[in-house]
């Protein structure tokens, strides 16, 4: 059986890299219309307001080429490209403006090159430089300089050995562990160059005064304004620090410098796709436009809810569809049989959403008869009942919602049962358990269903996606804060973290859910040999 | 060799219709089929503001709805029969006389009106008639149904085809796509999708949602050409030298289609239950597009108006049952052991 769940675990993975295409297809196709990046812009005046259409296509890595990248970009190749630049009249003031942005990752490569540079690219190198000195705090010492150039060569030459990782990090630490002045003096004449330290250590588990000082210091040094106060609970502390790594994941390339392996591997690891692959293994997604919170912590509150739902509809199909195809199926041919299959065949028919809104407006509170409660999980005030109550309280209210999942899927398995059943007493074994005397029930029970419900189990994996499918409108009509609540809200706020999110998810845990159900096939039926391929039948 | 008595030969298409015609519950959900495709072509001519005919100041006017004659621009047939009666002339009204956008009647918003002989069945909360709407949100469902199942019927033959009669790497690649996009829950999908775009056109949707559940036709189509193309007619094509396309074309395909077309009826109802559903949530086609979901939508709105509920909801499951019943009677019309 080990074996067996194995390998069809191993059969999986070039699904897994399928979904994980189609949702890169995705992204790029929703990404490349102006549009959608625009209503994801406009709707986020809360809090990533500030971040402009070009940082949501960072997010998703769209500066970057597709699967291969055979000319990475890091803080060096655009340093070395803007100084080159400075030596046209046409591209001299852009190139200016983003070597004076980068101020400290871009430092060492534009200071050591002067001494090489001539005339008008010299003059414009030192004009990038003014204004970084003003970042690092000695604009005073150039003003003062005679030659800012030889102030530039003798300035890089006593502190360009500062301008290294390994210092970054330790004044870094010296920071995290105190109110270090004079390690914050440094790490300001370093500029941008300790992003990358920083940014590392915001990443572990830090006290809040640590991480305080540290957001202050990349506020300060990037002019981006999310400040994080150490009063604050836990919870808000943690979404400013997500949304500052999910800006440091969108632009870590502009002040990195990649060395060693990553100059090799980072023909792979910077590509459009890889960013993709590494957020869907880890399932990051970023950050929601709608709260700010990080997209994985949203889905593991609202994921409980879609599931325990599912589950439920599930059960409660495979409950009611399982003796009524066996007893019609025994009744071949009669009127209950004949009834049933007209209803079933009615009731496959019916659109969810409409019945969901029929029961509300009759049997739900909002109707005449106030028989089920019409919005949400459970009644208010209800946290203090005692757990018996309180579960009592859930059915109640998940009752309606249930049966309006799950209906369809009943009635297509009750057909299926039915049919499943038919064929089963015709086979001579059933013949031969009557004729050793044993009652008809007994037959049906012990022979019969055994092997009638076999196929109906075979079809578990695939009721999997219409449920969750089906959760978008029940919670809605419902209320319920599941999934499908949230995608509805999501695509009003243009939410595109979520909308990936979720489409990535749901297709993982559909996939995990066949392998499940083919795992209880085998349970059901011994005779499928463990490891050999299954042919489900559709 | 005996000669038995010559027989005319009957194909199985003619011998599946035959078998089609008998089943009374079949037949009368192809004729409600007919008769709710027919809305949804004469939807222009069924329910309009425009008169069919209207004979005014001298001038005939065939269709004006249609084409959208200048003159009449801001009539709709209250006006035209106020003006009739002023000037003479004559006019044939259509039998339902209001557009699906039309809110004003005599110049006065009718919201929400329980049925009446004004409004057959009411009006919704903009006063439009809601007839009018359900007739021409016949054309929205119809379009997408039809449409979107067409586009994924042709890339399910193709592919599935293609998979099962050259078989290996091709068929491989094609099982590992289709188990990848069944592992996606397809209503989840088709919305992530229209929100990820933005709610464009009708077109959008019919794309939208043809390519993504082409993989149920795939499937079948896949097992049909698998059993066969092992038939010695196959092998008789073969061994005569014919091209692997015509073979697949000319006489593999052919022989695989009867569960193809029954598949694909059964995606027809599918498709129509998505597009209303992502009506109903607000996803759909954009307003003022008329469609059975955003009428339903509506109703959800405003408690208490049972004719919103009752009357679109209907129309929805009675076609999506209709379109049911034509698919079990084509498949035991196609494969009589069943």
């Amino acid at each position: 059986m080990i074996r067996f769940l194995v390998r069809r675990l191993a059969t999986l993975l070039p699904s897994v890299f399928g979904i994980s295409l189609v949702t890169f297809v995705l992204v790029n196709l929703a990404m490349g219309n102006p549009d959608a990046a625009d209503s994801g812009v406009v709707s986020a005046t809360g809090t990533l307001g500030r971040e402009t259409a070009q940082d949501l296509g960072r997010a998703y890595g769209l500066h970057l080429p597709l699967f291969i990248n055979f000319s990475i970009e890091d803080a060096r190749t655009r340093a070395v490209r803007d100084i080159r630049r400075l030596a046209y009249p046409a591209k001299k003031g852009q190139a200016v403006r983003s070597l004076a942005g980068s101020g400290g990752a871009a430092l060492p490569y534009l200071a050591a090159a002067l001494p090489s540079l001539k005339g008008d690219q010299k003059a414009a190198a030192l004009s990038a430089l003014e204004k970084i000195a003003g970042r690092i705090g000695i604009e005073q010492a150039v003003e003062n300089s005679q030659d800012p150039a030889a102030f530039w060569t003798r300035y890089w030459s006593i502190y360009g050995s500062d301008f290294t990782p390994v210092r970054s990090a330790r004044l870094v630490r010296r920071l995290i562990r105190r109110e270090d002045e004079l390690a914050l003096v440094e790490l300001r004449s370093l500029d941008t160059f300790c992003m990358p330290e920083i940014m590392d250590a915001l990443n572990i588990d830090l006290p809040p005064e640590a991480q305080t000082r540290l957001v202050d210091l990349a506020m300060e040094l990037t002019n981006r304004n999310d400040p994080l106060d150490p009063s604050h609970s836990r919870v808000d502390r943690e979404i400013v620090i997500n949304r500052w790594m999910e800006w440091w994941n969108q632009r870590y390339d502009l002040y990195t410098t990649f060395e060693g392996w990553r100059t090799v591997t980072g023909a792979i690891t910077e590509t459009r796709y890889f960013r993709w692959l590494s957020r869907f293994a880890t399932f990051d997604f970023g950050v929601s436009v709608r709260d700010g919170r990080s997209v994985r912590a949203k889905i593991a509150e609202r994921l409980p809810v879609t599931l325990l739902l599912s589950f439920l509809a599930l059960v409660a199909a495979y409950a009611i569809a399982i003796p009524l195809g066996v007893v019609s199926a025994v009744r071949h041919g009669g009127a209950f049989d004949r009834v049933t299959t007209v209803i079933l065949f009615v009731v496959y028919s019916l659109p969810a959403f409409w019945v969901a809104m029929l029961l509300l407006r009759y049997v739900g509170s909002s109707g005449h008869l106030d028989w089920f409660p019409s919005q949400g999980l459970s009644s208010p005030g209800s946290e203090d009942w005692s757990l018996l109550r309180r579960i009592g309280d859930m059915a109640h209210h998940l009752a309606l919602p249930v049966l309006c999942l799950s209906f369809v899927s009943m009635a297509m398995l009750a057909r299926y049962q039915r049919v499943g059943m038919l064929q089963v007493i015709e086979k001579d074994f059933m013949r031969t358990a009557r004729a050793k005397g044993l009652s008809k029930t007994q037959v049906i029970l012990r022979h019969g269903l055994r092997n009638g419900v076999i196929p109906v189990i075979t079809m578990m994996g695939l009721q999997l996606p219409y449920l969750v499918s089906g959760s978008v409108v029940v919670e809605r009509i419902f209320g319920i804060p599941g999934m499908g609540l949230e995608t509805f809200e999501a695509i009003r706020a243009g939410d595109h973290a979520w909308l990936m999110a979720v489409v990535t998810v749901t297709a993982v845990l559909t996939m995990l859910g066949i392998v499940l159900s083919d795992l209880i096939y085998a349970i059901v039926d011994p005779r499928i040999v463990p490891g050999r391929r299954l042919e489900r039948q559709s | 060799m005996i000669a038995g008595p010559v027989r005319k030969r009957v194909g199985w298409i003619a011998r599946s219709i035959r078998r089609y015609a008998k089943r009374p519950m079949a037949m009368i959900a192809l004729v409600f089929m007919v008769v709710v495709v027919l809305c949804a072509l004469l939807a222009d001519v069924l329910a309009s503001d425009k008169p069919i005919l209207l004979h005014l100041d001298g001038k005939l006017y065939i269709l004006p709805a249609i084409f959208d004659d200048k003159d009449l621009v801001d009539h709709d047939n209250q006006t035209i029969v106020a003006a009739i009666s002023e000037r003479g002339g004559w006019a044939v009204l259509p039998p339902v006389p209001y557009g699906p956008n039309q809110t004003k009647v005599d110049g006065r918003v009718n919201w929400l009106q329980a049925p009446h002989s004004g409004h057959l069945l009411g009006t919704d909360d903009s006063g439009r008639d809601v007839l009018a709407r359900i007739i021409h949100g016949a054309r929205s469902s119809q379009l997408v149904g039809i449409g979107s199942i067409a586009l994924s019927t042709l890339l399910g033959v193709l592919i599935g085809a293609f998979a099962a009669y050259f078989g290996g790497l091709p068929d491989r690649t094609a099982l590992i796509f289709i188990e990848t996009l069944t592992a996606f829950p397809t209503f989840f999908l088709i919305l992530a999708i229209q929100g990820l775009l933005g709610s464009g056109s009708l077109l959008q949707l019919v794309i939208i949602i043809g390519a993504t559940r082409w993989t149920d036709v795939a499937r079948v189509t896949r097992a049909e050409v698998l059993r066969v193309v092992n038939e010695d007619y196959v092998d008789a094509a073969r061994a005569l030298g014919l091209g692997h396309l015509r073979i697949l074309f000319l006489h593999v395909l052919p022989g695989a289609i009867g569960p193809v077309v029954v598949s694909a009826t059964f995606g027809v109802a599918g498709a129509i239950l998505i597009e209303s559903t992502l009506s109903f949530l607000g996803y759909g086609a954009p307003p003022p597009t008329a469609s059975w979901g955003q009428l339903l939508t509506d109703a959800f709105n405003n408690e208490g108006c049972y004719w919103l509920t009752i009357f679109p909801g209907l129309a929805l499951s009675l076609t999506v049952l209709s379109i049911n019943l034509v698919g079990e009677g084509l498949r035991e019309a196609v494969d009589p052991a069943d």
